[in-house]
């Protein structure tokens, strides 16, 4: 088989491009011993801070680390403008069709979409429908996972509007390598992102409820410590200095929800949740939930509270609705998409099933309500059974897949056991939509530590990179 | 503050404390079994050690008559014993963990830690490294965590009600009830 040509990020036609050309002769400059040790210092910090996640299904479910490699991936500014165009673009499509499904449904009487994948989705949530959330916005934080395929080629392969979560390693990465290397920092002029909690904070409080007087409280509610992202939500809540809560500590009097204090019950105005809808309200979702807050969606619904991202956000994210995003971009805001999207067949539909079928070997199927890496396949790099046993999973619901080409995911260069070799990497920027859009400028960078893996998820193994915008 | 960050807060330090004391009575046991005495047999002081713990019936339960190795790993290192050094450890970084953002990095870093460098210290335990389980020094360290502990509560957290809930009330509360 022949490998196919994949960008190197750290080279154009041949040339070292210039982003990286300080970083290389440092590289260079430095002993291999001294960047083990400094590789060692970044665990043993990462360690002692606790920034560990955990993998669900593993038999020892101890803490593990993210692998974190010091090599940082570089954009220009300019690359980043780019970028920022289009991910807000996206983000405010993304949100302007929210609107839109739990209210008139344009989108949907325009013909642009069948109506049967909004309304009989399981992601779409018939409590939210005709509430009219603060500044217009359902999805608070969106964080779109982008590859690269060449010097100016950007894919979007999939939306987050729920919680999407990383955000810590981005600040948390940063942080190390200031630490490691505060030489890097004076030759290069590198963005900063520490500002992001901040923004977030802002965010949060600019879609207080309408019901709201005074100063709004801002809570981050959180699964527990038993939730793999356990570390980051305390890190936010510490960051923003927010209070951080679990179902338990919340209840519902009246108009509004309160949290339980030692001095007694204060009321809660914004609610940041790190939990999924099914679990938010026993009363209007999964009644079995332990972790959530009974009448929460009463409240939400009369406007005494704000829940950020709202219930129902899902439903633009849902793998079998992205393939319409560029047409929502076109549709609401009137523009052309910035950023593509990946080529994407739907095995609901007989012809795309068909094809599907036929090429398992080269494409890469996704479960449409999975996410993390699990349950997917990548054609290319699967046994002849593997094939054949997901083959018979997707003719028993043709519904449940997508397919997309295997994209020729950009490499940059990582630091392994032989030295530097290019690795796989994709892009998550973080998108702030309140009163304001904001997007911090970097983004978490998740590398496939494996030789030749396309797989970048940390639940499979993947590793973080520091990434820099240069000013 | 959240009540149930002044629960965990509490928790945190009377584990700690639990820990502490358990190893000061472990140092106790084993001075007095190098102190020959005729009224009961050979290991005789473990025993006592057991009762005046209240756990006997549970030793009892899981091991045969007292000897000091069986002792000194149901103290220290049994998960089965609620009491255990181990689990005095894990839970007291377990509820410091759960209110990570209601405590200084300081003290984070000194639960976290005894709970890392025990867990290595356990390991080597397991693998006989060294063959001879050096009591004192374990009792010693597990000391020295937690005046660590108490030290960076002291020292780093905000006077207010995390000092009213924290270190304080748990070792006061839990020395009181010893």
């Amino acid at each position: 088989m022949t490998q196919p040509k994949f960008f190197n990020e750290m080279y154009a036609g041949g040339k070292v491009r210039e982003q990286y050309a300080d970083i290389l002769r440092w590289l260079e400059g430095t002993g291999p011993a001294f960047i083990v040790d400094k590789q060692r210092e970044a665990e043993a910090l990462f360690h002692q801070i606790g920034i560990t996640f955990q993998v669900y299904g593993e038999k020892d479910a101890g803490e593990r680390l993210i692998p974190f490699d010091i090599v940082p991936r570089i954009f220009t500014n300019l690359e980043w403008s780019t970028l920022e165009r289009g991910v807000k673009q996206r983000a405010q499509a993304l949100n302007a069709f929210l609107w839109d499904v739990y209210h008139r449904g344009d989108f949907i009487r325009a013909g642009k979409v069948p109506a049967h994948l909004i309304y009989q989705n399981t992601a779409y949530e018939p409590a939210v429908v005709g509430v009219s959330p603060a500044q217009g916005v359902f999805s608070h934080i969106v964080g779109s996972d982008l590859v690269r395929t060449g010097l100016d080629e950007f894919y979007v392969l999939e939306d987050n509007c729920r919680t999407p979560s990383g955000v810590s390693y981005m600040l948390e990465n940063r942080e190390i390598m200031m630490r490691l290397f505060p030489q890097l920092f004076q030759s290069n002029h590198i963005r900063p992102v520490d500002d992001y909690p901040d923004h977030l904070r802002r965010t949060l409080i600019s879609v207080a409820p309408p019901r709201c007087e005074g100063v709004p409280a801002v809570v981050i509610l959180t699964p527990g410590t038993f939730n793999s992202a356990y570390y980051e939500h305390t890190f936010l809540a510490d960051e923003m200095g927010v209070e951080l809560v679990e179902g338990r500590d919340l209840f519902v009097r009246g108009d509004f929800v309160y949290m339980r204090t030692t001095r007694g019950p204060k009321k809660v105005d914004v609610i940041y949740r790190r939990i999924d809808d099914s679990f938010i309200d026993p009363l209007c979702f999964n009644p079995d939930s332990m972790i959530g807050v009974p009448g929460l969606m009463n409240v939400y619904r009369t406007g005494g509270v704000q829940i950020c991202s709202a219930p129902g956000a899902g439903i633009a994210d849902d793998k079998a609705v992205y393939t319409y995003v560029p047409e929502m971009i076109r549709f609401y805001l009137g523009e052309e998409p910035v950023l593509k999207n990946v080529p994407t067949w739907r095995c609901s539909e007989a012809d795309d099933l068909k094809y599907v079928l036929e090429h398992l070997g080269e494409l890469v199927v996704k479960e449409v309500h999975g996410s993390g890496g699990y349950g997917m396949l990548v054609g290319s790099a699967s046994t002849r059974a593997e094939i054949e046993n997901y083959r018979q999973r997707i003719l028993a619901d043709p519904h449940d897949f997508i397919a997309q080409p295997t994209l020729a995911l950009s490499t940059s260069p990582t630091y392994v056991d032989s030295g530097l070799a290019p690795r796989h990497v994709d892009l998550r920027p973080y998108c702030l939509l309140g009163s304001q859009i904001h997007l911090c400028p970097g983004a978490l960078t998740r590398v496939a530590l494996k030789e030749g893996s396309l797989v970048v998820n940390s639940s499979q193994g993947g590793g973080v990179k520091d990434t820099w915008v240069l000013a | 503050m959240l009540s149930r960050t002044a629960q965990s807060l509490y928790w945190a330090s009377a584990y700690t404390e639990r820990a502490d004391n358990t190893a000061r009575k472990l140092g106790v046991g084993y001075r007095m079994s190098m102190i020959p005495t005729y009224s009961v047999g050979m290991d005789g002081e473990w025993e006592s050690l057991l009762s005046s713990s209240g756990l006997l019936d549970l030793y009892q339960s899981l091991y045969e008559s007292p000897n000091q190795h069986d002792v000194v790993n149901f103290f220290v290192f049994d998960f089965r014993n609620p009491s255990s050094i181990k689990n005095c450890i894990k839970r007291a970084r377990d509820n410091g963990r759960e209110v990570r953002t209601a405590i200084t990095t300081e003290v984070w870093y000194a639960l976290n830690r005894s709970y890392q460098s025990f867990k290595l210290r356990e390991q080597a335990y397991l693998a006989g490294n060294p063959p001879e389980f050096d009591l004192p020094d374990l009792c010693d360290w597990v000391n020295r965590q937690s005046a660590l502990l108490r030290g960076a509560f002291i020292n780093t957290q905000l006077h207010g009600a995390s000092r009213q809930y924290g270190a304080p009330a748990g070792y006061k509360i839990l020395r009181a009830a010893s």
